[in-house]
């Protein structure tokens, strides 16, 4: 029962240390449809998962492609915009570097900032341990 | 009867045969133009990623190895993610990492010109802004139209462009437009640029 006990600690340590160190994503618009200057930001950061990627994509290829262009950026709490990335390439995205610049609460924010209509979704990563 | 079938048999391939060496080489052509030259180059010590960077964007599914520098902090990358196989134009002015990609297939999509865009602060006055890019070979220059000012970078031999607005136009306004321009001034392509 015990030696059963200790396998099984180990694994659950083993996974939690593989989940520690993997990136994650998480979608916080869409997909769906948006039209234009269309836009949403996501949830606020925390000490314990800071947001340092934000991307928008894969825009739909039938109307507005290849020109679907699209803003990324995060936003702190006193409404300032940092790192903000348009293109109108089928993903779009942004980063904060890694180290203490991402040391700051903020949110992702996406939009559509072309003259067309084009499907998509946005999503945020943590990609680094707190 | 026999007779007949055959040579049925030889103009239906000898038809194939035509149509194929007629269109054959311009799908070729055109699969080659969709990709940036630069790719079929040898990776030099200059096209390589910082490190820093390099380990950031491998955790997206960027191919860090794969890259290649064509003009300032400017990179094509290969990466695989969303069961997709992208290339991708980084940029890493700045201190800063940001990326569009598309199908590693059909990287230009059609146009002459790819470009991105980064800035510091809100879109209506942006604080710092500079444009960066890929071109075909065709494209020998980039002009950015700031109202009533335009700045010009020359195409790399990479096929690369980095241009970043001077304090002083950046306070005229937002760039408008994008051209790219061939060795004769004609313009070959015009985008308008985003407004927020």
């Amino acid at each position: 029962m015990g030696r059963r006990l200790l396998v099984m600690l180990g694994i659950g340590s083993f996974g939690a240390l593989v989940l520690a160190a993997m990136a994650f994503a998480t979608l916080y618009a869409g997909p769906k449809t948006w039209y234009q200057g269309w836009d949403q930001d996501g949830p606020w950061d925390t000490a314990q998962a800071r947001w340092d990627w934000n991307g928008m994509g894969p825009k739909s290829d039938d109307a507005c492609y290849p020109n679907c262009s699209s803003r990324v950026t995060f936003i702190d709490t006193s409404s300032g915009w940092t790192y903000s990335h348009t293109d109108s390439l089928s993903w779009t995205e942004t980063s904060i570097p890694s180290g203490s610049a991402q040391a700051y609460t903020k949110k992702p924010y996406c939009r559509n900032n072309s003259s067309d209509v084009y499907t998509a979704a946005c999503e945020m990563w943590s990609l680094s341990e707190p | 009867m026999r007779h007949q079938l055959t040579r049925t048999g030889a103009i239906v391939v000898g038809f194939v045969a035509i149509v194929a060496a007629l269109t054959l080489p311009g799908f070729i052509g055109a699969s080659r133009n969709n990709s940036p030259d630069v790719l079929s180059k040898p990776a030099a010590k200059p096209d390589m990623l910082p490190a820093t960077v390099a380990a950031v964007l491998e955790k997206v599914g960027f191919e860090p190895l794969t890259s290649r520098a064509v003009a300032l902090d400017t990179y094509l990358v290969k990466r695989h993610a969303h069961g997709e196989s992208l290339l991708c134009l980084v940029s890493t002015y700045n201190d800063r990492t940001s990326s569009g990609c598309n199908p590693e297939a059909d990287f230009f999509a059609g146009r002459s010109v790819v470009w991105s865009m980064d800035e510091e602060g809100k879109p209506h006055k942006p604080a710092a802004l500079w444009i960066s890019g890929v071109a075909k070979p065709v494209i020998r220059t980039i002009r950015v139209g700031f109202g009533a000012t335009a700045i010009e970078a020359v195409v790399s031999d990479d096929g690369g462009f980095f241009i970043k607005a001077p304090a002083e136009v950046l306070a005229q306004g937002r760039p408008q437009t994008l051209e790219g321009i061939d060795a004769d001034g004609n313009v070959i392509e015009s985008t308008s640029l985003p407004r927020d």
